[in-house]
């Protein structure tokens, strides 16, 4: 694989060429940034490597968070509420060990999301002085993304380092055209039922008259 | 290839075929001497590369490493590569304190903002320089980022300084400092 090849490069790189001592840490991620399609109903995975590239041991905290699941609701310019999404994201495992330059090695994460159509949200907003959480589930329209961003860390005496990777989960939802079609075709068929059903309680009643 | 069915209990998950022409992977190592910490020292210390006990009312007082005593150099860098560039940010947890956690009795605080870092992509006795010092924040400073746009192979080298404020009683006063990494245009936070 080209990543492979490529790290290992690096690998060759690090041991000819960069002077690598025994207490210099590191920690390196690839895909660094992915963008991944989830069709309705179905479940998408990706896996996030992490890679050390020097020669002390290194253990590795994942951290996770999404970075557009709250968008400001606005009404006529102003802002009033905040709307929240509640995925169902999950991240494993949550904790790593890296051995020493282990570049063809990498140590997977996987990031495992579902698209349910219907997507759970809550609405925050200020009432009465106090903070009220609404629920809300709606299917939604077309596609819509959602940022994830994977942090791996490295808890150091006193310092530490994080490595970031951003996974784009693009959500498929109903596509605008097809409703439409779908809505007309209801709305047809009801018209044409309905025309039916007009017609006949008419012969009927003309029978009986 | 980065997409593919795994068996989460009984359940089978789909296999996803995604084609990905291009695959961004980027590394970071730490020196030794910034994977130790920052610890700050009076004048004595700095030339010596060991730590001592700040005065009250003292500025910029520098980190053990900010100057090699053998070569001028400071050993506080960081190594970046990969085939993105990458954008680096700085901060910290916590304010200085004198005592681990910056609890018990006799714990002194400083605030934060009085220790100051520069960075470079050169490395002499006047690079980094205090004069592009930026103070540190709570968290990470997005706005001042410790190198923007970074290349692959590249080197940042850093120094640190720090204010003590007078009426403070002598001291060390550690934190727990923070970098991330991020790919090149992409928010630290």
């Amino acid at each position: 694989m080209k990543v492979v090849y490529k790290l290992t490069l690096a690998l060759i790189f690090l041991i000819f060429v960069f002077p690598l001592s025994r207490a210099q840490v590191g920690v390196g991620i690839w895909p660094a940034k992915v963008e991944v399609e989830v069709p309705i109903f179905k479940t998408s995975i990706v896996e996030i490597n992490f890679f050390n590239p020097t020669e002390k041991n290194v253990s590795l905290e994942i951290e996770f968070y999404c970075r557009n699941c709250e968008e400001d609701v606005i009404l006529f310019g102003k802002k009033i509420c905040k709307r929240i999404y509640d995925l169902d994201v999950k991240i494993s495992p949550l904790y790593l060990e890296l051995q020493p330059k282990n570049l063809n090695q990498s140590q997977k994460v996987f990031v495992k999301t579902f698209n349910p159509l219907f997507l759970k949200s809550w609405f925050k907003l200020r009432a009465f002085g106090r903070e009220v959480k609404i629920p809300f589930v709606a299917p939604f329209f077309d596609e819509k993304g959602f940022e994830y961003r994977i942090l791996a860390g490295i808890q150091e005496k006193q310092l530490k380092i994080q490595i970031a990777g951003d996974v784009l989960f693009k959500f498929k939802g109903i596509e605008k055209l097809s409703f439409l079609l779908a809505l007309c075709v209801v709305v047809l068929a009801l018209v044409i039922f309905f025309k039916k059903h007009v017609e006949s309680e008419f012969s009927t009643y003309e029978k009986l008259s | 290839m980065l997409l593919k069915g795994i068996k989460a209990g009984d359940e089978e998950l789909p296999v996803i075929n995604a084609s990905i022409l291009f695959v961004p992977y980027y590394y970071v190592i730490v020196s030794e001497k910034l994977s130790e910490g920052i610890f700050f020292t009076n004048e004595t210390g700095a030339a010596e590369n060991v730590q001592y006990p700040l005065t009250a009312g003292t500025t910029n007082n520098n980190a053990i490493w900010n100057y090699n005593k053998s070569s001028g150099k400071t050993e506080y860098w960081i190594y970046f590569d990969g085939d993105v560039n990458g954008d680096i940010c700085h901060g910290a947890t916590n304010h200085l304190c004198s005592t681990p956690g910056c609890s018990g009795e006799g714990n002194v605080q400083i605030n934060i903002s009085n220790a100051k870092w520069s960075s470079s992509s050169r490395n002499d006795l006047y690079n980094p320089s205090l004069s592009n010092a930026v103070p540190f924040v709570i968290g990470f400073d997005n706005t001042h980022k410790v190198f923007s746009n970074l290349k692959p192979k590249s080197f940042v080298y850093l120094r640190y300084w720090l204010d003590v404020p007078p009426a403070t009683p002598a001291s060390n006063f550690n934190t727990t400092y923070q970098l991330r990494v991020v790919m090149e245009g992409e928010s630290c936070v």
